[in-house]
């Protein structure tokens, strides 16, 4: 089911309608009932491993809170330190494999979900460099409709739990909406539990304003993947999806609609999920920042996607950082390298394997590694050099507050995540190393920006509109609240700006095969 | 302790007032690779062993806070 | 919560509204090119009721090939045009079923053109267009859409609210735009096109595909001949000259046509084709259509045909 479609519509105001008139207490089956409709409609069948995944982490965090309370009893009664040291051990190991069950059943699923024809043709690759003849099988595996999503907002509950962080949901009922609330388990944002749960299980009181502005705000998610996204994408696909027809500055200028569809389109999703919450009362975690004005790359991963960003920080960067072999290492490496090269050295490991994780979630392509290694790289080169671009900046005496090198930095990083979308649009890593290379070749005389599947008009509805989102994000980025203007003001205008985003929308979207009034003159006979 | 610490932060984030600042945490004056560091620093300066369980707000949104945190792993 | 639904539905209303209105004016007014099935459609539509006796239907050989105005004038029979370019079957029956309600029909001629081709309705979309846009909706128009176009829920919403399909023509809006929903039209053609260029090369109609029947063309056309048997009104089986005939597919046509129990007229079979006096080199526009030379002489010999069987009183 499309969030843009006549069914999710309804869908979703039956069940905003529904949701208030039950009492407050039984708000949370309406939520329920509807997000599991969403899923047999969208998914069907595939929702037997989506139970799975809610049985497992049920009940595992249930076992998990059974170790630690069983383990305060015992505590209370126990007598000596060793006793206790001994006690506390043994609680941990018991809970470590229930916890290590869980995720080796949800993750490994997921891994074979994604992984296992990358897998395969690892395998004969490998077997093929050895000269074992082996013939390679492709699977073809159908994924559960959300399972990267769910999967780590399940995962993170658990580990959650087992942290003593957050008390082990009782009613599998409730706990089965925390994971399938439909607006968000198809683009996420992955949720925690302690942020979440409570949202959807108390009911929420009727707010008008939270119905009006989360209106609005899935109108204009609507807006920035109708009229930006989906258009941009046409010419998107034209040059990237012929390479190498078109090459030079086609794929930089190809390069640039990307970056601007793709967080349009993601970002405008997420707009609509988190629009269709508020209508519940629900408010969603933030997943984007304006992450075109990070001023670096570290920054920007603060902006995009928020949510995997701190949930692979959370349950990836802080435990590898802090684990035993880690700060083994760490030491190891203050002693020999000197305390300022020392420490960046497990830092700079365990950005890498966050990356690559955050590279891999988006698909099983070596690329998608490449990907995540391109930002990691990025990253790493920024800690390596900061002392020494600290000096020289202070030697050029660059003032870094001064708008221009604030400018300088926000486009830089800009320009930097463009390079490395070719990574995430290509068809493989080898294309995608080859259109980032051949961009910087540049081929002015051949340049042309007709014949790409875009219109004069299409372009100037792109400007026009992307204008539109700069000024408006950099009002946001002030803090200036521009859903608060629009309702504050008087009725009749309010309405028109409503009629008006909508009729935006439906005359400008890229929607529909379009009109090309060439291919309707009858001309056959 | 508290200058020690001091030293400690100031030398990882110059550009930070860390006297005055209660919401290191909250208000992501600090980030991840500050925390992971400064975690480390710690580790090192004071012989203690700070896990992912005490990586929370309350630890770390403050100086004192961390001196807090520091001087019980130290008792333990 | 009351007052929020009232304040969204009247805002959907609004919407509606708006949707609904843009239509007209967004959608082409397809007079254009070789016909202008805007104008005609309108003007059928403008008929009274009971002025049509005769029916002329399928795809474009019959909107080329028969002279329905020719017939009224020269021989008083009250004959329109049904046919649209690359008709669809189940527009074939749509229409059958439309004009036969509003009308007192006594005869219908149908070319079944598609009965052994399957039909595309992505790839003929324009002309599913031209044949749907101006008809007025009704429960059979939205049954016609749906077997035309198949199962998606997508395109049908385009139908029924134009503005989905068209609305990128915002900028190419002209005043006329504005005016044409508006305005009533007359055809004197009685919804015939004819062509004037003449074909001089050699015809050679060969087909290229076996004489198979395509079932779900087959069903359609076999439903439109049971509503005119059911109506009590005469279905002639006709093939107009085309390119893509063989011996085969006459038989076939033959089949299908006693199968059905209706009459069959193939002026692709050399005899007729001579005894209507039609002649390659000056008849035909294209291999596949006849020109008005060739309509004309069609429309004479039909003309005549059909008052073998009817009184012209009946005709009128």
């Amino acid at each position: 089911m499309n969030f843009i479609s006549i069914p999710f519509f309804l869908l979703t105001a039956v069940c905003v309608v529904l949701y208030y008139r039950f009492p407050k207490h039984l708000r949370w089956t309406v939520l329920l009932a509807g997000s599991m409709l969403f899923y047999l409609v969208a998914a069907g069948g595939l929702v037997l491993y989506f139970i799975g995944t809610i049985l497992t982490a049920f009940f595992g965090a249930l076992v998990l809170e059974r170790i630690r309370e069983r383990q305060k009893v015992l505590l209370s009664q126990a007598e000596t330190r060793d006793e206790k040291k001994a006690l506390k051990a043994q609680a941990d190991k018991q809970a470590r494999r229930v916890l290590v069950l869980v995720l080796v059943i949800n993750f490994g699923y997921l891994i074979l979900l994604k992984y296992l024809n990358a897998f395969s043709s690892g395998a004969a690759w490998l077997c093929g460099l050895v000269g074992l003849p082996v013939s390679e099988r492709t699977f073809d595996l159908v994924m559960p409709l959300g399972v990267s999503f769910y999967t780590f907002q399940a995962m993170g509950y658990e580990i959650d739990v087992y942290r003593g962080k957050v008390a082990a949901d009782r009613n599998i009922l409730k706990f089965a909406l925390f994971l399938s609330f439909f607006p968000q388990i198809v683009q996420g944002p992955i949720a925690r539990h302690s942020q979440l749960a409570h949202q959807l299980y108390a009911g929420n009181d009727f707010d008008y304003d939270n119905l009006r502005r989360g209106a609005l705000l899935a109108m204009f998610g609507i807006f920035k993947k109708l009229v930006i996204a989906d258009r941009a994408a046409v010419l998107v696909a034209a040059v990237f999806d012929t390479y190498p027809q078109y090459t030079g500055t086609f794929l930089m200028f190809a390069a640039v609609f990307y970056t601007l569809q793709l967080y349009c389109d993601f970002s405008g999703g997420i707009d609509i999920a988190a629009g269709v919450s508020l209508m519940f009362g629900v408010e969603l975690a933030k997943n984007f920042e304006r992450p075109y004005f990070s001023k670096n790359i570290p920054e920007f991963w603060r902006r995009w996607h928020m949510s995997l960003g701190s949930w692979c920080r959370d349950y990836i960067f802080y435990p590898m950082s802090l684990s035993k072999p880690m700060t083994r290492l760490s030491k190891k490496c203050r002693k020999v390298m000197g305390n300022t090269y020392g420490k960046m050295v497990t830092v700079i490991l365990c950005q890498l394997v966050s990356f690559v994780i955050i590279g891999l979630w988006h698909g099983a392509q070596f690329m998608h590694a490449a990907f995540g290694l391109y930002h990691a790289g990025l990253i790493i080169l920024g800690i390596l050099f900061e002392p020494m671009i600290l000096k020289v900046s202070k030697k050029l005496r660059v003032n870094p507050d001064s708008k221009l090198f604030q400018a300088f930095q926000i486009l830089r990083t800009l320009f930097l995540v463009m390079m490395g979308r070719f990574f995430s649009r290509a068809s493989g890593f080898r294309q995608g190393a080859s259109m980032m290379f051949h961009a910087f070749v540049p081929n002015f005389r051949d340049f042309t920006i007709w014949g790409l599947g875009l219109t004069g008009w299409d372009y100037a509805i792109v400007a026009v509109a992307t204008a539109a989102l700069f000024c408006i994000s950099l009002a946001q980025e002030r803090g200036y609240s521009v859903s608060q203007v629009i309702f504050s003001r008087p009725l009749v205008q309010r309405w028109c700006m409503y009629l008006l985003i909508v009729i935006l929308v439906v005359l400008l979207g890229a929607y529909g095969p379009g009109y090309n009034s060439a291919d309707f003159i009858y001309m056959g006979y | 302790m508290r200058e020690q610490i001091l030293e400690l932060l100031t030398a990882l984030r110059s550009d930070v007032d860390f006297e005055t600042e209660t919401a290191l945490i909250d208000d992501e004056v600090l980030d991840s690779f500050d925390i992971v560091t400064l975690v480390g620093d710690l580790n090192e300066a004071f012989d203690i062993e700070i896990t992912v369980a005490d990586l929370t707000p309350e630890n770390f949104n403050s100086v004192d806070a961390m001196v807090e945190l520091v001087q019980s792993m130290i008792v333990e | 919560m009351g007052k929020f639904i009232r304040k969204t539905a009247l805002l959907l209303l609004v919407l509606l509204t708006l949707a609904v209105a843009a239509g007209p004016v967004l959608t082409p007014n397809w007079n254009t090119g070789d016909s202008c099935f805007g104008k005609t459609t309108k003007a059928y539509l403008a008929q009274p009721e009971d002025a049509i006796s005769v029916v002329t239907i399928g795809s474009s050989q019959v909107l080329r090939g028969i002279d329905t105005a020719a017939m009224a004038e020269d021989y008083g029979i009250d004959a329109y045009c049904r046919a649209t370019a690359v008709q669809a079957p189940a527009v074939t029956y749509y229409y059958t079923r439309e004009v036969i309600e509003h009308h007192n029909v006594k005869v219908i001629l149908a070319d079944f053109s598609f009965l052994y081709d399957s039909y595309d309705p992505d790839e003929y979309e324009p002309y599913v267009r031209y044949a749907f846009d101006y008809m007025p909706l009704s429960l059979d128009k939205v049954k016609a859409i749906r077997n035309t176009i198949g199962e998606t829920r997508q395109n049908m919403l385009s139908y029924l609210l134009p503005v989905l399909r068209y609305h990128d023509r915002w900028h190419d809006l002209t005043a006329e735009d504005f005016t044409w929903p508006f305005s009533s039209c007359t055809d004197p053609g009685k919804g015939s096109i004819l062509l004037d260029d003449v074909f001089t090369g050699e015809r050679n109609p060969v087909s290229e595909a076996p004489a198979d029947y395509v079932e779900d063309c087959k069903y359609w056309y076999e439903k439109t001949i049971s509503l005119c048997q059911e109506q009590g009104v005469e279905l002639i089986m006709i093939r107009l000259p085309r390119e893509g005939w063989d011996e085969a597919h006459a038989e076939a046509d033959a089949a299908f046509a006693e199968e059905n129990g209706v009459s069959y007229l193939d002026f692709n079979v050399p005899d007729l084709f001579r005894e209507v006096g039609l002649c390659e080199g000056t008849d035909f526009v294209d291999p596949n259509h006849l020109n008005r030379s060739g309509a004309e002489k069609l429309t004479a010999w039909l003309s005549d045909y059909l008052l073998t069987r009817y009184s012209p009183e009946d005709l009128s």
